[in-house]
């Protein structure tokens, strides 16, 4: 009998919801001492089953049919008081975003015994010793002070550490990983990876785990299950579905994840359009009388972009990458070095001198959701910039439908807000923003790690076709070697402020010269197993 | 660190003193007229040479510039001068109210903290409910009705027509108790204006609970205090309530400063003998030396009023560093 066995599983939304059931007829088992794998992209209820098995639905989403049997019995049948003495003793669950999902005021070694002792009748300080036991087995030194210390001052990892310490406290007999690595930096996350394999083979659990990364599953699962719009796809041994997919949307998801191998061919020889030399970003802490911390964000960094050039900026959390491409496109003002357009050097120009260059760089955001006024229609939004530069309503409205169309929407949209809008059509928005006005250069900054990866692939496409039709000067900042290798035709890696090392994509990708580089793609998740099998 | 933070708004507090001296002094002489004149009204007689001699004795006939000068060196000296109308310390009559204003707002933080805190989780428990329009409704109506207004009422209510309790005062007149029986006394008595201040922030702190708790009811954290196993009740108290608080530090710290600094309606509504009543008699009698104490003195309590919210935040969350 297998540990869990999901039996034709129904959960219904509320019916303001745009849809009416977020997951509907799912069959799934997760056998002993194996790991299942759930992969899918946003709204394919992945996350809700999983929340089902915790009985911890959101208040108003309901299980209205079907089974979810562990250890042979349903736990749609349970009282709250008898599930609630399952969760975190048979059943554990850690998330995705460890800072969010640790309580901010309260200490480590609290949060880690309160679980002990929602279960056990143990004094604190036997239940405090179990905690620093369990931090020293999921790798974590100096737990003494790790247990006093609040959520806050520890690292991405080390809180997914505790998280899972948490988990593991009363040896449970399912552990349900829900995206856990999706909010940690790639060499962080290979490392979780690997923690949570280890002590899955140790104690002979078994592991749901959610994600949308086929990379991930090909590195973790055991058994997959393929999830969308609420339904499973497909399900088999991990080898079958990765290397025999029998519907086409696996195969989708599968293609989408990029290869982290180079396409594009070396740049071609051109005079730079842009030169950015030595170009330093410090920040100060501290008040009127307290002597501040200084932190160097980018520190004597140099480069150059030439029309018709992809250059990535590849780094972790806290590299610089971001500071810097502020700095480029003097959003921030630098504190030392040159930003030159065209030979111009607009890093250190009067805000009136700088106006008229303004529109020749533009930027695309991140968030698809929070850079566009969501008060605004999308004509105004896109209209906007031009309108102040003193272009006609008329001819913009005009020139507008033209790029919308360029980017693969439907003119007729332009009197919608953004929130009728998709993550990914939103972003295709920030784009037609941005070309609105011309640019010779445009900066990128992550302009695809909010979205989910089909719709990665098309937009990484687009800033492709964009780039190569507009003959743009592409800078291009991503957290992921595996998108820069997709769309970047030079790539620089940064870390703490400072280049790593720089080349051709391709150079960079067969021979890294730096251990740090070596580092960042050994730690793309299932860069071996995804190869071999396609 | 601390200490040198701390060190850093004691000298800071002391500035804001000296500018709550400067800027008062120069208003309260923006009136026309000074307190020569108003002692005379009330000796009931005046000539040209008794008003002389008042001005000489109160050093009014000096020019202004040495008049503040003589002022700011004496308050430096902690001799905040002497009272036109009583003729006595003016520091030494404001500390013997201070004590009976100091209680009053205590009893009325603590009242509408408590009762706040408790009406605000109890909707947010379950937002949209008959329970959670009444506390809305019933907010709504303290927050926006004038307090004298209420306090009028209160007393009406409880000590005219039920005769429950005392109308006025801080303890019974003439009764001498002592020990406990006093508590009990100044117990009563304390009643009818500390609810009626309550009341008015009660409001104010049932609705930042409310919309504090269901905003953190939603975070991550409390999903994994769920995962757990712990009960609904020590996830609404430890991990929703325990972070929803910390919102209300900043807000009860305003509340003291309003209080200390501000009841003068209701105190002298239910004849309180606070702060707020010395300093409704010191503007009818344009005793200006003890309207000018009373300023010095309350700035300053605000100020260390602000200290210690500022240093109760860094101990309540320890994401939040002094100074930073």
């Amino acid at each position: 009998m297998p540990l869990v066995s999901i039996q034709n599983l129904t959960v219904a939304l509320p019916v303001d919801a745009d849809r009416p059931l977020a997951v509907e007829d799912v069959s799934l088992e997760v056998g002993r001492n194996e790991i299942v794998c759930i992969v899918g992209e946003s709204g394919s209820g992945k996350s809700l089953t999983a929340h089902a098995i915790m009985g911890l639905l959101p208040g108003r989403v309901a299980a209205t049919a079907g089974q979810i049997l562990f250890d042979g019995v349903d736990l749609l049948k349970l009282s709250p008081s008898a599930m609630r003495k399952r969760r975190g003793r048979d059943i554990a669950m850690i998330f995705q975003d460890p800072m969010a999902a640790l309580n901010p005021v309260v200490a480590i070694g609290k949060q880690v015994t309160e679980q002990i002792r929602a279960h056990r009748v143990i004094s604190e300080a036997a239940a405090l010793k179990q905690a620093a036991d369990l931090l020293g087995q999921m790798g974590l030194k100096n737990f003494d002070e790790l247990l006093k210390a609040y959520p806050h001052q520890l690292s991405g990892g080390q809180r997914q550490r505790v998280m899972i310490a948490m988990a593991l406290s009363l040896s449970p007999q399912l552990l349900i990983a829900d995206e856990p690595t999706t909010a940690l930096d790639v060499t962080t996350q290979a490392q979780i990876l690997k923690l949570i394999k280890k002590i899955q083979a140790e104690r002979e659990m078994s592991v749901l785990f959610i994600t949308h990364d086929f990379g991930v599953v090909a590195d973790m699962a055991d058994k997959v299950a393929v999830m969308r719009h609420g339904r499973v796809l497909e399900s088999g041994a991990v080898g079958e579905v990765l290397g025999n997919p029998s519907h086409s949307y696996t195969r989708a998801l599968i293609a989408a994840v990029p290869r982290g191998e180079s396409q594009l061919p070396p740049p071609p020889e051109a005079r730079p359009l842009v030169e950015v030399v030595g170009l330093t970003k410090r920040f100060r802490r501290g008040g009127l009388f307290s002597r501040g911390q200084v932190n160097t964000a980018v520190d004597n960094v140099s480069l150059t972009l030439s029309r018709g050039e992809t250059l990535g900026i590849v780094g972790e959390s806290g590299s610089g990458k971001s500071t810097l491409a502020r700095c480029v496109i003097r959003l921030l003002d630098p504190d030392a070095g040159t930003v030159l357009l065209d030979g111009a050097d607009i890093a250190h120009m009067t805000p009136g001198e700088l106006r008229p260059l303004r529109r020749r760089i533009q930027m695309v955001f991140q968030d698809p959701f929070s850079s566009l006024n969501p008060r605004q229609t999308v004509g105004d939004i896109i209209t906007a910039g031009p309108r102040i530069y003193g272009e006609e309503p008329k001819a913009a409205r005009a020139r507008a439908a033209d790029i919308l169309r360029l980017v693969g929407l439907n003119p007729e949209t332009m009197n919608r807000l953004p929130h009728e809008f998709s993550g990914g059509q939103r972003q295709r928005i920030g784009l037609a923003r941005a070309l609105m006005l011309k640019p010779d250069v445009l900066i990128a900054d992550e302009p695809v790690s909010a979205l989910d990866v089909t719709v990665q692939a098309q937009v990484l496409q687009l800033l492709d076709d964009v780039r190569r039709q507009m003959n743009l000067a592409m800078l291009f900042i991503t957290h992921d070697m595996r998108v820069a290798a997709q769309v970047c035709h030079r790539v620089m890696v940064m870390r703490h402020g400072k280049v790593v090392e720089s080349g051709p994509t391709r150079d960079i990708f067969a021979a890294p010269s730096s251990e740090y580089t070596k580092a960042l793609l050994v730690a793309i998740p299932g860069r071996n197993e995804m190869r071999q099998n396609i | 660190m601390k200490l040198h933070y701390i060190a850093m708004r004691l000298v800071k507090t002391v500035l804001v003193a000296i500018a709550v001296v400067l800027l008062s002094f120069f208003l309260i002489r923006l009136a026309p007229g000074d307190a020569a004149t108003v002692m005379a009204g009330q000796a009931g007689y005046a000539d040209e040479a008794y008003m002389k001699s008042l001005r000489a004795e109160y050093g009014l006939d000096q020019p202004l510039p040495v008049q503040l000068w003589k002022y700011m060196d004496a308050v430096a000296h902690g001799d905040l001068g002497i009272s036109y109308v009583r003729r006595q310390p003016v520091l030494g009559i404001i500390m013997e109210r201070l004590p009976n204003t100091l209680l009053l707002d205590a009893f009325a933080l603590l009242m509408a903290a408590a009762g706040g805190i408790w009406l605000g989780s109890i909707a947010a428990r379950r937002p949209g409910s008959l329970l959670d329009s009444a506390n809305t409704v019933l907010s709504m109506l303290f927050y926006s009705v004038p307090q004298f207004w209420l306090g009028m009422m209160m007393m009406l209510l409880f000590a005219v027509w039920l005769g429950w309790l005392p109308p006025f005062g801080i303890e019974t007149m003439g009764a001498d108790y002592t020990g406990l029986a006093r508590i009990a006394d100044v117990s009563v008595h304390i009643l009818l204006p500390g609810t009626t201040l309550a009341l008015y922030f009660m409001a104010s702190y049932a609705r930042l609970t409310r919309t504090a708790m269901i905003e953190v009811a939603d975070q991550d954290f409390v999903k994994t205090a769920r995962a757990k196993g712990i009960s609904e009740r020590q996830v609404a108290r430890r991990h929703i309530l325990r972070n929803a608080l910390i919102p209300l530090i900043t807000f009860a710290g305003l509340q003291a400063s309003i209080l200390v600094g501000g009841n003068v309606l209701v105190e002298n509504v239910f004849s309180w003998p606070g702060v707020g009543t010395l300093a409704y008699e010191a503007v009818t009698s344009r005793d200006n030396p003890l309207l000018l104490g009373i300023f010095i003195v309350t700035a300053i309590l605000v100020s260390l009023f602000n200290l210690v919210t500022d240093i109760a935040y860094s101990i309540a969350d320890p994401r939040v560093e002094l100074g930073r």
